[in-house]
């Protein structure tokens, strides 16, 4: 039993935090949320510079072959920071091709994406995901597919090259992966001409989403991410679709756990420097209590989030509960210390002049990705206690 | 980073699992082991059981080898607290000896002291308890007003302590006392051994909330006890009693989640076996929820504590992470009873001892019970106090 990084992950950690630092400053960080793209390409190709787009990509399809630890470090950096790029959504069709592509598909996309190309995901159509809330369509033509139909919550969709897609399969395709036989992959150039990008109004602007409408969208039989067989699944087995969710909601709880710890590091430092009745207001129980609340959810947070990415590379079994529960208790952190650490800065904590603002709102745009609490809590208990 | 056991924890692991096997109770297991139901005889059972864990090297895991322990790693011993719960192992008796009196005589005591004392509190020979709160200190520990006079090679105390548990069984206390009557606060304070069986010493047992008398208020009329009972040098006695709190609050924790663990696993078969609405309670989504939230949360525990662990093994200084254990225990526990009762509805009111009891009463218990998780070992307001104040370097609040 050993809960410490090693030298390399203490190197990378370092490494990652001195980066984000210097390049993701408030005033950095504002000019890109609030401009007109939510993007700035040189950003972005700094950070695959520094091969975070190969952390857990192995060798053999071109990435530097680390692993989920290492996603969960530069993660919990990158919510401290509030990064505006397109890593999360990087990271979570990564996890999709990982789970559901053969060894070609692997090559071909990922050795794309860890040159930078961005990709993406599109699976809701509805405000939860699941099989039967699937209505895209997918039909076969000259050897190839023809997908229809419309996504929702596209995170980065309007910067993405690829996105993986996930269609109802129907008689044109084996399902790839769901039990139930309906959820098929895909893999989508976002250069089709089929395909449009609308972009939505979205509370938090340091991560954009946008509708992708598929009109006869037509793509190559190699498209279709199929390498695993679902008769060849038992019924508790993870399909691919499970696995590349489990691998965001990891990644999500390293934000998460991010955001609750800078917003403690900023709520502890107006505590000891903010005087009223003349004493600073952290001498005041009613505040000193609340800061000591915010450390145990950060400590937890960070607990959970290290065992999950540990499970991810190491095992399989356990590595599906121990992200469900890395991101709901990381989330309660973060909605927790956002809250509370405007509470604790009085005025200046609501205003659009100070960051906090756009902590609580990234802690709750990513408190919604992927699974929100109530249905992780859920699935959680039907899978520890059923 | 790697959570799996090492070759040397995998061995102690199936060295303790194959002892367990071979000497827990007959019908221990299988739940047709019944405890006797008579409070001595309950005490006379977990005596002998701790006596067999002794001989057999399985007590004082932490402990030096040379007064009987094990000195087992910091993984060995959340290995031992597992599997100990894992089989729902009996409990033994000399808890404030084993936490608190004996690892402060480790730490303290001269080398007499650890001769005369150490063993015999990990073979259940002798039961300690602890004289620190007084009716006028609690929380604010360092006004304690019970007098130690020196007179000769003796020290002569008078004075009260409370909320003393197994005071009525014990042999020794742990006492905090003032020596120098002129003293305020922590100077002035020190650290005695105290027989139990002195002349002048009166227990009389205090009734909680559950309806047991598990503590006790001591009585010290002119107890004249020797000088070489002393813990550390006279007027030390704050230091002293700062590590027998460090161990008593459990710095390194471990032992509370696999107590919350426990808790959860019958919380859970409770909400199978109760039904509500046609089915089992469990298959109500708000309720599945809740013990969704308690999963996380003891996991949160288990794996907090042992990152905390994991800091201590490589460093020898136990990480900030431990402080938060009691606290966020103390609090979970509280909540999980109380679900309990929400999930047993009308059965709630129903103590033990009725053909219509669910659980025969432990629900009761461990509900009313929990109410002392967040004053015992420190309020919850200190705790809090010691980490905005000690880890997070926050200013005093007084």
């Amino acid at each position: 039993m050993d809960f410490s990084l090693t030298q390399e992950q203490e190197a990378l950690k370092e490494s990652v935090r001195d980066f984000l630092r210097k390049e993701s400053t408030s005033e950095k960080v504002r000019v890109v949320a609030f401009g007109e793209s939510g993007f700035d390409r040189s950003l972005w190709e700094s950070a695959v510079g520094l091969g975070w787009t190969s952390l857990v990509v192995p060798e053999e399809f071109g990435g530097i072959g680390l692993g989920w630890v290492e996603a969960a470090i530069v993660a919990e950096q990158i919510g401290m920071h509030l990064f505006p790029s397109p890593y999360y959504s990087s990271v979570f069709a990564t996890a999709a091709i990982l789970a559901a592509g053969d060894d070609e598909q692997k090559k071909v996309n990922l050795s794309r994406v860890v040159e930078g190309a961005i990709a993406t995901v599109a699976l809701w159509e509805d405000r939860s995901f699941h099989a039967s809330s699937i209505n895209m369509k997918v039909r076969k033509s000259n050897g190839g597919f023809v997908l229809d139909g419309t996504k929702l919550f596209v995170t980065d969709g309007e910067v993405a090259d690829l996105v993986v897609v996930a269609a109802a399969a129907g008689d044109a395709v084996p399902a790839s992966d769901d039990p139930s036989g309906r959820v098929a992959l895909f893999v989508v150039e976002s250069s089709n001409p089929g395909l449009s990008v609308q972009s939505l109004p979205v509370v938090d602007k340091t991560r954009r989403m946008s509708v992708l409408e598929f009109d006869g969208v037509e793509v190559p039989e190699s498209a279709h991410l199929n390498a695993v067989d679902p008769s060849s699944l038992g019924p508790l087995q993870p399909r691919p679709v499970d696995v590349m969710r489990d691998r965001a909601c990891l990644y999500i709880a390293g934000e998460q756990t991010g955001i609750a710890a800078r917003c403690l590091e900023m709520s502890l430092e107006y505590a000891k420097q903010r005087n009223q009745f003349g004493k600073p207001i952290g001498s005041y129980q009613a505040v000193s209590h609340k800061l000591a609340d915010m450390f145990v959810w950060v400590e937890h947070a960070r607990s959970l989030l290290y065992h999950a990415a540990w499970c991810a590379d190491h095992d399989p079994a356990m590595a599906p509960t121990a992200a469900w529960e890395a991101k709901v208790i990381a989330t309660q952190a973060a909605e927790r210390a956002t809250a509370d650490g405007i509470q604790i800065h009085g005025g200046i904590g609501f205003t659009w002049e100070h960051d906090l603002h756009m902590y609580f709102k990234r802690a709750r745009a990513n408190s919604v990705l992927v699974d929100e609490n109530r249905l992780l809590l859920d699935v959680l208990s039907k899978h520890r206690h059923g | 980073m790697d959570f799996r056991d090492s070759e040397e924890e995998a061995a102690f692991r199936r060295g303790l699992r194959s002892w367990l096997d071979d000497n827990l109770p007959e019908g221990w297991l299988d739940g047709s082991f019944k405890l006797p139901a008579k409070r001595e005889a309950r005490y006379d059972f977990a005596r002998s059981w701790q006596r067999k864990l002794f001989e057999s090297g399985w007590m004082g895991m932490s402990w030096p080898k040379e007064y009987g322990g094990r000195e087992a790693t910091p993984f060995e011993q959340v290995i031992y607290l597992e599997e100990m719960a894992r089989v729902r192992a009996p409990e033994p008796i000399g808890v404030i000896g084993l936490n608190m009196a004996g690892p402060t005589i480790i730490v303290h005591g001269s080398a007499e002291h650890k001769d005369r004392y150490l063993s015999k509190i990990l073979s259940a020979e002798e039961i300690w308890c602890q004289g620190f709160s007084e009716p006028n200190a609690g929380s604010d520990l360092a006004s304690v007003q019970t007098k130690a006079i020196r007179d000769g090679d003796e020290y002569v105390v008078t004075g009260q302590k409370v909320w003393s548990s197994y005071a009525h069984i014990a042999d020794h206390c742990i006492l905090v006392v003032r020596t120098d009557p002129n003293s305020e606060k922590h100077a002035g304070l020190s650290y005695l051994l105290v027989d139990m069986h002195l002349p002048g010493v009166e227990v009389r047992p205090i009734v909680q909330i559950t309806g047991d008398p598990e503590f006790n208020e001591i009585f010290f009329d002119e107890v004249r006890v020797p000088v070489s009972n002393m813990l550390g040098e006279e007027g030390e006695g704050w230091r002293v009693a700062m590590t027998t709190l460090m161990h008593e609050r459990g710095t390194l924790g471990i032992a509370l989640q696999v107590r919350a663990r426990i808790i959860l696993d019958d919380l859970v078969s409770l909400a199978k076996d109760v039904r509500l609405n046609g089915g089992p309670a469990i298959d109500d989504a708000l309720v599945r929820q809740t013990l969704g939230q308690f999963e996380a949360e003891v996991e949160a525990l288990r794996f907090t504590g042992y990152r905390s662990l994991s800091a201590f093994a490589k460093t020898g200084v136990p990480g900030p992470e431990g402080s938060i254990m009691k606290l966020h225990w103390s609090e979970l526990n509280q909540r999980m009873g109380e679900f309990a009762w929400k999930v047993l509805g009308g059965f709630s009111q129903i103590d033990g001892g009725s053909q219509h009891s669910i659980s025969d009463g432990k629900w009761q218990y461990e509900t009313l019970r929990s109410r002392g998780n967040t004053i015992e070992a420190g309020t919850s307001e200190v705790l809090r106090n010691i980490v905005a104040e000690r880890v997070l370097g926050l200013p005093r609040s007084r």
